[in-house]
């Protein structure tokens, strides 16, 4: 029977585990602050993992196997967020600006229009554009510190207006990247998360009806 | 800033990425719902730019002549909010998730896809497959498992009326009872009934209460010692008269027979210990141990019954007659000696002729002559020969071999022989298993010397009984040791294996 206590306490840790994704879905509930909803998300995840082992040990049979598998992904996926949603705000933060991520690719495009309608001012600096900022921007500033020592004082003010075009750029491709691997764990844990619920389901009915007791 | 930022929905307008969404945004199914900048409205008999302020004010072209904007809005194709995809692959995790689940778990492939681990060679073997088909069982699976044999919709109901059943919560706060379960029913297909279990069993118990499968080896796996203990080391759960055990060797009764002092009452007299002694001569070239008389039994387990004429005759030969060493008495019944000893003058005559004697006068002397003798010596020589410990006979005697020989003592030396009507050799009664309930196997132990367990070359009496006690098992077999110290190492539940 301990086997059975263990595995009902498991799926009702991981029932309130997953509530923590439909509270954020619900925030104008007052169901307790989002922060002691995260920290019991987290220390409720580490407890999930230790009545697992107890409860399951080492897996036996393919069905087993992929129900442990799942759970270990969605466990190592929480894991990783945790210590992404940890460091990765302080490395915005050193960035020095907050840029909403859903407008990154906007502010961008308006970027490059801004160094479109820039470089047809001035047939060097256009020739640059076409030859570097045409495609990627990478490592585009560094060839146009190149080019500055070579023009006269009026494209030389072109030229560092369109250098600061690209470092805010740099700075938003940055925030979209850091930003992104913030959102984009959540693509591996919530899916698995309810793929596990499934699984969990299944387990639960397959235990019971083969179980010594069945009919 | 645009006039359109709102993450949170399910849709965003295909223009978004550009830098230029519309201020309208795609319809919640994601379509787009651009159009013209302004809605124009006729005031009098002109039409009026609606352009609201925020997005740049009236136009100067204003609106056409037949009331439509002049500025209409480029169609976009929208594009799904983050949000919205990774709801998007949750949703297809799921269905994808639950689809292998439905599948698989109703496929033929199901017994392996559920299957913990490897059951036992017998519930494996193609016997039993037929006879779970017999039952209207078909696969291996439904051999012990009826949900088995049902469709997948079948199991949440099985699963509800499983005892304990899926919500019967109550059931996992008490301990699980050992009384026989459904799936005994299945085990008693071929086991039938619970008259397997121990005699002294107060209630049946169910197989799977000690049998676990699906435990990848050959055999069922063992009970663990904990698993016994559960039963044996609880007071209340036993019969008042036997005895608690709890770990061999810590908490475990002293075997019966060293504890009860038994007695072997086999009516032969013999003295292991006489039979290390220093003076006992080599039997067929080698010295004399334990395996010249305990052979090993075809099972390896035990050893056969000593025979006299196999482990005593060549030491222990029945000449009587110290002048005709060729002449043995019989071993085997006392009426056999009888007939002998009334024969002695055929056995004489015969003698006589084996020795090269061929006149009738010849022979007759020769036999005249050794049974005087004899009788000179015996008067009483059928008494004698029974009820006589200490006969002088020959030992070493040439021509019939070279090894020296124990002297014939008389029978009563070695058996027990009553007085009566006719005299009576109590019968020989060989003890081949003291410990009716345990198992053994001298096989295993072939590594070990006899005397290491067994008290023979101290032993003077027939009666004592030289089994080990519990402290020479446990030398090997103790917590502390690496041998195996299961309960099943030595004991067996079922009746049957027992015998």
């Amino acid at each position: 029977m301990m086997s059975y206590l263990t595995g009902w306490v498991l799926l009702a840790v991981m029932l309130v585990l997953t509530l923590f994704n439909a509270r954020k879905k619900l925030p104008f509930l007052p169901m307790l602050s989002a922060r002691v909803w995260l920290v019991s998300h987290i220390a409720l995840g580490f407890f999930s993992a230790a009545i697992f082992v107890w409860h399951a040990g080492w897996p036996h049979g393919w069905f087993n196997w992929l129900l442990t598998a799942v759970y270990a992904a969605v466990m190592i996926s929480g894991v990783v967020g945790w210590i992404w949603s940890r460091t990765i705000p302080r490395q915005l933060t050193a960035l020095g600006e907050e840029v909403i991520w859903e407008t990154i690719p906007a502010r961008r495009a308006q970027l490059r229009a801004q160094a479109e309608a820039m470089a047809i001012t001035s047939p060097v600096v256009g020739r640059f554009y076409l030859e570097n900022l045409s495609g990627s921007w990478t490592d585009a500033e560094r060839n146009l510190r190149v080019l500055r020592d070579t023009l006269g004082e009026t494209e030389r003010a072109l030229a560092d207006r369109l250098a600061a075009i690209l470092r805010e750029d740099a700075l938003l491709a940055t925030h979209y990247r850091l930003q992104g691997r913030l959102k984009g764990w959540l693509f591996v844990h919530i899916p698995l998360t309810y793929a596990l619920l499934v699984l969990t389901a299944a387990h639960v009915i397959v235990v019971y009806a083969f179980s010594r007791g069945a009919p | 800033m645009n006039g359109y930022e709102r993450p949170n929905d399910r849709w965003i307008c295909g223009h978004a990425a550009e830098g230029r969404p519309c201020r309208i945004g795609p319809s919640r199914w994601g379509r787009c719902r651009a159009t013209f900048e302004c809605d124009p409205v006729k005031k009098g008999d002109r039409w009026q730019c609606t352009r609201p302020k925020h997005a740049g004010g009236p136009c100067a072209e204003g609106p056409r002549p037949d009331g439509t904007c002049a500025h209409p809005i480029e169609r976009c194709v929208p594009q799904r909010s983050l949000r919205a995809k990774r709801g998007l692959v949750t949703w297809a995790t799921v269905a994808l998730t639950l689809g292998v689940v439905l599948v698989l778990l109703d496929s033929r492939w199901r017994e392996w896809w559920l299957n913990p681990g490897p059951v036992s060679l017998a519930h494996r073997s193609e016997a039993f497959v037929q006879q779970a088909a017999a039952a209207g069982l078909p696969g291996q699976c439904a051999g012990c498992h009826s949900a088995a044999a049902q469709s997948l919709a079948a199991w949440p109901g099985a699963a509800v009326r499983a005892e304990p059943g899926l919500w019967d919560f109550a059931a996992l706060l008490h301990p699980p009872s050992a009384t026989p379960v459904a799936m005994d029913q299945s085990c008693q297909r071929c086991h039938t009934g619970f008259d397997f279990h121990a005699e002294r069993m107060t209630e049946d118990v169910s197989c799977t209460e000690c049998h676990r499968e699906h435990a990848g080896s050959d055999a069922l796996r063992a009970p663990s010692v904990a698993h016994c203990v559960s039963c044996h080391g609880d007071r209340e759960r036993m019969p008042s008269d036997t005895s608690i055990a709890k770990a061999f060797g810590v908490a475990h009764p002293e075997f019966r027979p060293v504890r009860e002092r038994w007695r072997d009452a086999n009516t032969l007299k013999f003295n292991h210990a006489r039979h290390f002694a220093a003076d006992i001569p080599p039997v067929n070239g080698a010295a004399l141990t334990c395996a010249s008389c305990h052979e090993l039994d075809d099972s390896g387990l035990r050893h056969k019954p000593i025979s006299f004429e196999q482990h005593c005759r060549a030491c222990h030969t029945l000449q009587f007659d110290v002048r005709n060493p060729d002449l043995e008495l019989p071993h085997g019944s006392v009426a056999s000696v009888r007939a002998f000893l009334n024969s002695l003058p055929v056995q004489y005559a015969d003698l006589a002729r084996r020795r090269g004697l061929i006149t009738t006068e010849a022979v007759e002397t020769f036999v005249m002559d050794q049974l005087r003798a004899l009788y000179e010596e015996r008067r009483e020589l059928e008494r004698d020969v029974l009820f006589t410990s200490d006969w002088e006979a020959p030992a070493g005697v040439a021509g019939v071999t070279d090894a020296p020989r124990a002297r014939y003592p008389g029978c009563a030396k070695c058996h027990e022989v009553r007085e009566g009507e006719s005299p009576v050799v109590m019968p020989v009664v060989q003890t081949s298993r003291w410990f009716r309930d345990s198992l053994f196997s001298h096989t295993t132990h072939r590594d070990i010397s006899c005397a290491e367990c067994h008290a023979a070359t101290t032993s003077r009496d027939t009666a004592d009984v030289l089994v080990p006690s519990q402290a020479s098992c446990v030398r090997c077999h103790g917590p502390q040791n690496t041998a195996l110290n299961q309960c099943t190492v030595c004991h067996v539940f079922h009746r049957e294996a027992m015998r």
